[in-house]
């Protein structure tokens, strides 16, 4: 059995009324119980190239060359692969939280992934297709399967209904599994479970993987082989290990430099910080009603101070109430209790002018660049809108001062007549700070402001947010999931969990000595750590 | 970003620039006075002196649909605007505010909308009087609780998006975070639906104008010209039919235009 279980060769495929091919000339194999993880950046054609495998194209996109074949047949180019997929190529979509029907219950959606196929005969009892669907997400690892069976998809956090989807996946016990960024949306903790569970699956079933990730930590700790791909090629391949220690494209060195680990240089720039208070919250609680009564106790007492200059971060999974205590610090959410202290003054209860004052002095710079900026205006103008509602200057002094914070965030001055749309994840968020900055402001709060761009753009913002910091001495409240993003920027790391602060201290300290058990939990999470370790002995910081 | 263009609402483009040329120039299109009586040639049919027929007074048909045009749109445009604007901001406030303010519009667009159409409008005439503007007011008022819910509901989806809540941390004040942020990202629906609009105010101007309440005579209207007609429609089928057929393509032609315009924003 040499054969490999799927072999690409040389496959091209090209979208209607584009001027390059989406992806030129790929070859890749995947073995028998073999994981294989295909690395890039977005746009990179590492999903495009999935798809073709699935014969799920977009309808405006071609196989124009190339062949692929699974376990000997030739199944390039075609898009009724009913027989085939599903029943021996499974497939593990990106987004859990849009990839199941909202109206079917849990069990009917992974019973329907078994009767499709007719794999349960021709005319299934209820109750036979029932106790198939249980089972099923009993091995694809969902706590109380029964239960969640008879669940909707709404009443399922991500990582569950994750597992759901693998459940659906392996349904028919494919020999090959797809899995499409399956962790990208959930925390760094629930990503591992998962991992966890789709290797321990591989290892009993000799399923063989390909994982289509961004996140080379991920690919280096999972796969036995990496594949990069940029730009539509296939730029370099080989053993996991190897592409990590010694890669030898620059593409791949530039993933590799970008790759958040607990490893590799930090950003953070000398202190500045002085023991100058500079926003203090004062057990600051929030309750949010739910709809069907009662309340959620969403950030529970936390007391936090920042001084002048430094940067405090807050780690904590979604829900742990980070971003709220974000939101009442910048007066954007009302706490139910506690109290907001900025510059010695209680700034609480603020309104009106008074609270339009204040805003001047602490700016935001969100998590989506793709939904953080007015689509209807040009850069500029959204750079300028800050400076319009304060009435800062006349409009030839506005525009000067668009020009000087352009070339602050390093965006190339001719992308201010563009709109939003015309621009690159990263080029957005350089104008969400851009705007930040335009009042001039003392405090920056960033909440996830890294979250959604890949690896190498990450590296790129994070170095400008340093940067910026040490030339304007900003205090900076920083919310981030992720440890390895965190551990770049701050003099002090908070951890979050259940709207407590259960850990705070400096950045070095909460990291190498983690005090409380879920800080050592979230850093045993951060993927590609021990790999990394292994791989890469000489770069290891003392 | 432009819809691409398929030939039925290019069609229906053309048609409507006719029209609406034709209401800003008429004399480009005829050289005859609309209100020239002849009463030689009173109800003569279509032939190449007068290609719609004449009249009872023996004017020339297609001079007065064509001068009527103007009468029309601009009595539909008007009521259009009229609904526009009023449902556009109540549906701004209601959406934005929420709360007290939301439940009170919406109540009272609710009850606006749960009197029929043209009874409505009948009665506003009988208050206002008769004439083009009033006509044009009276239209328009119908069409206010639609231009409302369609507002609010584009308001509810785009308050949420984190640049308004950007533009307020940027210290923008509610008057600016609506005119500039939300109000410029709620209007695609809303734009839909002022075609839509359009071509039943024409329909709805048309009817009253037929009724009497419209342009008076001797003026031109289409719907006026319907009515006039209808006095010698056995013998001059041609004096209700042109006119009809103008209302009839304009109104189709807008809700074309309507239908690409909602498409071309998906």
């Amino acid at each position: 059995m040499n054969q490999p279980l799927l072999r690409i060769d040389d496959l091209t495929v090209r979208y209607r009324r584009a001027a390059a091919d989406a992806v030129h000339g790929v070859g890749l194999t995947v073995g028998r119980g073999e994981t294989v993880a295909l690395v890039g950046e977005s746009g990179s054609g590492k999903s495009t190239t999935a798809h073709a495998v699935l014969g799920l194209l977009p309808p405006d996109a071609r196989v124009t060359g190339g062949r692929i074949s699974f376990d000997g047949h030739d199944i390039t180019g075609e898009r009724r692969l009913g027989a085939l997929r599903g029943r021996r190529i499974g497939f593990v979509p990106q987004d859990p939280a849009t990839s199941l029907n909202p109206v079917h219950r849990i069990g009917a959606q992974v019973a329907e992934a078994l009767t499709a196929h007719g794999l349960l005969g021709k005319r299934p009892s209820r109750a036979a297709a029932r106790d198939a669907a249980v089972e099923l997400l009993a091995r694809a690892g969902v706590p109380d399967p029964g239960r969640r069976a008879a669940q909707y998809p709404h009443e399922l956090s991500g990582g569950l209904r994750q597992r759901v989807l693998i459940a659906i996946a392996i349904a028919a016990g494919p020999d090959l599994l797809i899995a499409d960024e399956p962790t990208s949306a959930l925390d760094v903790i629930v990503q591992r479970r998962i991992l966890d569970h789709l290797a321990d699956l591989g290892a009993r079933t000799g399923t063989g993987l390909l994982l289509v990730t961004h996140d080379l930590g991920v690919a280096v700790e999972r796969a036995d082989r990496i594949v990069v791909m940029a730009g539509g090629r296939v730029v370099e391949e080989g053993p996991a290990r190897r592409i990590v220690a010694a890669p030898r494209h620059p593409r791949t060195r530039e993933l590799v430099a970008a790759a958040p680990g607990l490893d590799g240089p930090r950003a953070r720039v000398a202190r500045r910080e002085s023991a100058e208070e500079h926003a203090r919250l004062d057990g600051l609680t929030k309750d949010f009603r739910l709809h069907r009564g009662g309340t959620l106790r969403a950030v529970d007492g936390v007391d936090l101070t920042l001084a002048r200059g430094e940067t405090v971060a807050l780690v904590g999974e979604s829900g742990s109430g980070k971003s709220t205590v974000a939101r009442m610090l910048l007066r954007l959410t009302e706490p139910t209790a506690g109290r907001v202290f900025f510059e010695g003054r209680d700034v609480t209860a603020l309104r009106g002018g008074e609270l339009r004052t204040l805003r001047r002095d602490i700016q935001v710079v969100y998590q989506n660049p793709y939904a953080s900026l007015n689509p209807r205006m040009t850069v500029a103008r959204i750079i300028a809108d800050p400076l319009v509602s304060f009435g800062i200057g006349d409009r030839a002094t506005r525009r000067a001062r668009v020009g000087e914070l352009a070339e602050l965030v390093a965006l190339p001055a001719e992308l201010l007549r563009r709109r939003p749309a015309e621009l690159s994840g990263g080029q957005r968020q350089r104008v969400a700070i851009a705007r930040a900055l335009a009042p001039g402001p003392g405090l920056l709060v960033c909440d996830e402001p890294v979250s959604a761009l890949d690896a190498t753009v990450q590296a790129q913002i994070l170095d400008l947010l340093a940067d910026l910091k040490a030339r304007l001495g900003l205090t900076c409240l920083f919310i981030s999931h992720d440890l390895a993003v965190v551990r770049r920027v701050a003099d002090r790391i908070g951890v979050m969990r259940h709207g407590r602060l259960v850990e705070l201290g400096d950045a070095d300290a909460v990291l190498s000595r983690p005090a409380h058990p879920y800080t050592a939990e979230l850093l045993a999470a951060v993927p590609g750590r021990d790999a990394r370790h292994r791989a890469l002995p000489s770069t290891r910081q003392p | 970003m432009p819809p691409r263009l398929r030939p039925g609402p290019a069609l229906a483009l053309v048609w409507l620039t006719l029209v609406g040329a034709a209401a800003l120039l008429p004399s480009w299109f005829t050289a005859l006075d609309p209100l020239a009586v002849a009463p030689a040639e009173r109800l003569s049919g279509p032939s190449p002196a007068h290609p719609l027929g004449t009249d009872q007074l023996g004017r020339d048909l297609f001079a007065r649909v064509v001068h009527g045009a103007g009468a029309s749109l601009t009595a539909a445009a008007l009521a259009t605007l009229v609904g526009l604007v009023a449902g556009g901001v109540f549906g701004l406030l209601a959406g934005f505010l929420r709360g007290p303010a939301d439940a009170l519009i919406m109540r009272l667009m609710d009850m606006l909308l749960s009197i029929p159409g043209l009874l409505l409008s009948l009665a506003l005439i009988a208050v206002l009087g008769p004439g083009t503007r009033n006509v044009a007011v009276a239209v328009g008022v119908t069409g206010i609780a639609a231009f409302a819910r369609i507002t609010r509901a584009e308001v509810l989806r785009v308050r949420e998006e984190p640049f308004v809540e950007a533009a307020r941390a940027g210290g923008a004040r509610l008057p600016r975070v609506l005119l500039r942020h939300v109000l410029p990202n709620s209007l695609g629906p809303v734009r839909a639906l002022a075609a839509l609009d359009f071509a039943g105010a024409i329909l709805a101007v048309s009817a009253l104008s037929f009724l009497g309440y419209g342009v008076q005579p001797p003026h031109p209207e289409w719907g006026a010209l319907v009515s006039e007609g209808r006095d010698a429609l056995r013998t001059a089928w041609w004096l209700t039919t042109f006119p009809g057929l103008a209302v009839v393509v304009t109104v189709v032609a807008a809700n074309r235009v309507s239908r690409a315009l909602e498409g071309g924003l998906r």
